[in-house]
């Protein structure tokens, strides 16, 4: 099979919450096939042992931290809305 | 209804006990204003780094060994994915394939009979903001996000919403003593998902399972469980099928009420989070972990039987956390630890409660309360004494006996004085010494009465019963 189904596309936008249209649902059935291709060569791979990389590990031991206090007029400052000190964001529940 | 097998697992959350959060330096704190303990990396910026908190799996190795869980000693954690606003990074860090504990164990008691509630892992993983939803907005407070969660989760092993409730208050009664999370359901740092699945006796295979989110107290547990299982009980004789899905328990109605149903496992697109590194936990950090461990209550439970408490006093003290940590302060030193503990559970007690405040607040030093202790299981301080002098004990910095001087509180405890005492009060009461000689035990009490009014108080009543009785005994001889 050389490309994807409409539905798992669609499943992968609606995952990634992005809009497509039936143009695009075209191309990507052909495209996303061809890195899903790509990723299925990589598991082929027998990797041994570590799956992140390691030598990090001797730059951040573990280590307790120091505490900090915000100032909150900075960060609400970057959001799109406030209320008071919140950060308000478009409704996210169905009110029964 | 009893044909009927009930399948309940678990899934606890816990608020860890940490000073910092679990990836980041700001403050782990429940109560303060909307987003003042926050930084760029609890709001999931661009480019940030998060940093393990060290003290984070310290609290998680101790939960693992209190849990009698198997650790793993190298342990990454993992990012799963979602969209949520409470969540701006779009992942949560969390564990999946190495959590930090696994294939533990509780034990719980009913009847007599003690039985495991297995636990299958606990894994560590950052809280989300807290969202207030409001009719056209949802507002939102990073406060909580990067709290640091012990999750727990059992087996599928529990067939009794009793059981699930045992278990819960056990598993909060552990993790209070060993000071991991405060586990107050109330206030969130506490938060238990249940879920149940109903099939046949006969039926070996297990059916669809129904989730119960975000149950707000233990005793709501048992009855969200029982009215889950009733109604999937009811849809199986309507001949009615269940898909996996999530409810909510309504108390008020006594139903559950769906939220919706399951997405597939596989959505979360679960992988390694790149940004931490392996943890290693080495053996001399978890034997150090494990010496620090405080008594937990059933061993407490076993201590406090030796040293001669019943079951409602060991019960009571241990239902006090703070009570209790006092109270085995105590346990070497070579004082009556039943007078020790009617003391804190009786009059100190209701003092603290009448106050809201904990025995720490108040002006009691190790050293007063070993003094009003021997004192009190002596016979030099009367029951009526300890009440008159309490709130100076607690309330003044005070030595007892200088209290016991401002207060003057002189008791007479020589018993030549309390003979003297006792004999002019039978005298002057003849009829109801009488009374006493026929069988008649009240007159007993009255005598006690006017021997102490006699006294104004001060006699010591323990004496005055004993030199009393026996006077009195010894008038029936000689009738």
């Amino acid at each position: 099979m050389d490309k994807l189904t409409e539905e798992e596309v669609m499943h992968v936008a609606k995952l990634a919450r992005i809009e497509i249209s039936k143009e695009e649902l075209e191309k990507y059935q052909v495209s996303l096939k061809k890195i899903f291709a790509e990723i299925e060569k990589i598991k082929e791979i027998e990797i041994e042992g570590d799956i992140l990389i390691s030598p990090t590990s001797s730059v951040c031991p573990l280590e307790s931290i120091t505490d900090s206090i915000s100032n909150p007029k900075e960060i609400l400052a970057n959001a799109n809305d406030t209320s008071g000190n919140y950060i308000k964001v478009p409704v996210v529940i169905d009110h029964e | 209804m009893n044909n009927y097998l009930k399948t309940i697992g678990l899934e606890v959350h816990l608020e860890l006990k940490s000073k910092n959060k679990i990836f980041s330096s700001s403050i782990n704190g429940f109560g303060s204003s909307a987003n003042t303990l926050i930084n760029e990396i609890d709001l999931g910026y661009p480019g940030v780094l998060p940093i393990m908190n060290e003290e984070v799996i310290n609290l998680g190795i101790k939960a693992a060994i209190i849990l009698n869980c198997k650790i793993n000693k190298k342990m990454h954690f993992d990012r799963k994915n979602y969209f949520y606003p409470d969540l701006p990074k779009g992942y949560q860090i969390t564990q999946s394939r190495t959590p930090i504990g696994y294939d533990g164990y509780v034990e719980i008691e009913r009847d007599g009979e003690v039985k495991r509630i297995e636990i299958s892992d606990i894994h560590l993983e950052e809280d989300t903001a807290k969202s207030t939803h409001r009719q056209n907005e949802s507002l939102l407070d990073f406060n909580r996000a990067g709290v640091p969660l012990l999750e727990i989760v059992t087996k599928a092993c529990i067939d009794d919403p009793i059981d699930a409730k045992l278990y819960l208050e056990k598993l909060k009664e552990l993790m209070l003593y060993a000071d991991i999370s405060d586990c107050k359901m109330e206030e969130g740092s506490m938060r238990c998902d249940a879920n149940i699945s109903v099939r046949k006796k006969e039926q070996d295979k297990l059916n669809e399972k129904i989730e119960i989110k975000n149950i707000g107290s233990i005793s709501n547990v048992v009855l969200a469980l029982e009215q889950c299982a009733k109604e999937q009980i009811e849809m199986y004789e309507n001949n009615e099928s269940i898909r996996a899905q999530t409810r909510r328990f309504d108390d008020k109605l006594n139903k559950t009420v769906l939220m919706r149903y399951k997405e597939t496992v596989n959505d979360y697109r679960y992988f390694p989070e790149p940004d931490i590194p392996y943890v290693y936990l080495d053996d001399e950090r978890i034997e150090s972990i494990k010496k620090d461990i405080p008594l937990l209550p059933d061993e407490l439970r076993r201590i406090y039987h030796e040293k001669g408490l019943n079951d409602i006093s060991s019960n009571k003290l241990i239902n006090n956390l703070s009570l209790s940590k006092f109270f085995n302060s105590f346990l070497d030193e070579e004082i009556d630890l039943v007078t020790a503990s009617n003391l804190l559970l009786g009059d100190i007690a209701s003092y603290l409660n009448k106050l809201e405040i904990t025995i720490a607040d108040t002006k009691l030093t190790k050293d007063k309360f070993i003094s009003l202790v021997n004192k009190v299981s002596d016979n030099s301080l009367t029951s009526r004494n300890v009440k008159d002098i309490l709130e100076d004990v607690l309330e003044k910095d005070l030595s007892l006996e200088e209290i016991i001087k401002e207060k003057g509180i002189a008791n007479i405890t020589d018993s030549n004085e309390l003979s003297d005492l006792v004999d002019q009060v039978i005298s002057a009461n003849e009829a109801s010494v009488t009374d006493y000689l026929n069988g008649h035990d009240r007159a007993l009490k009255y005598l006690m009465g006017q021997i102490m009014k006699a006294s104004q108080g001060k006699a010591n009543p323990a004496m005055v019963n004993k030199i009393l009785i026996e006077k009195l005994q010894l008038k029936k001889k000689n009738n």
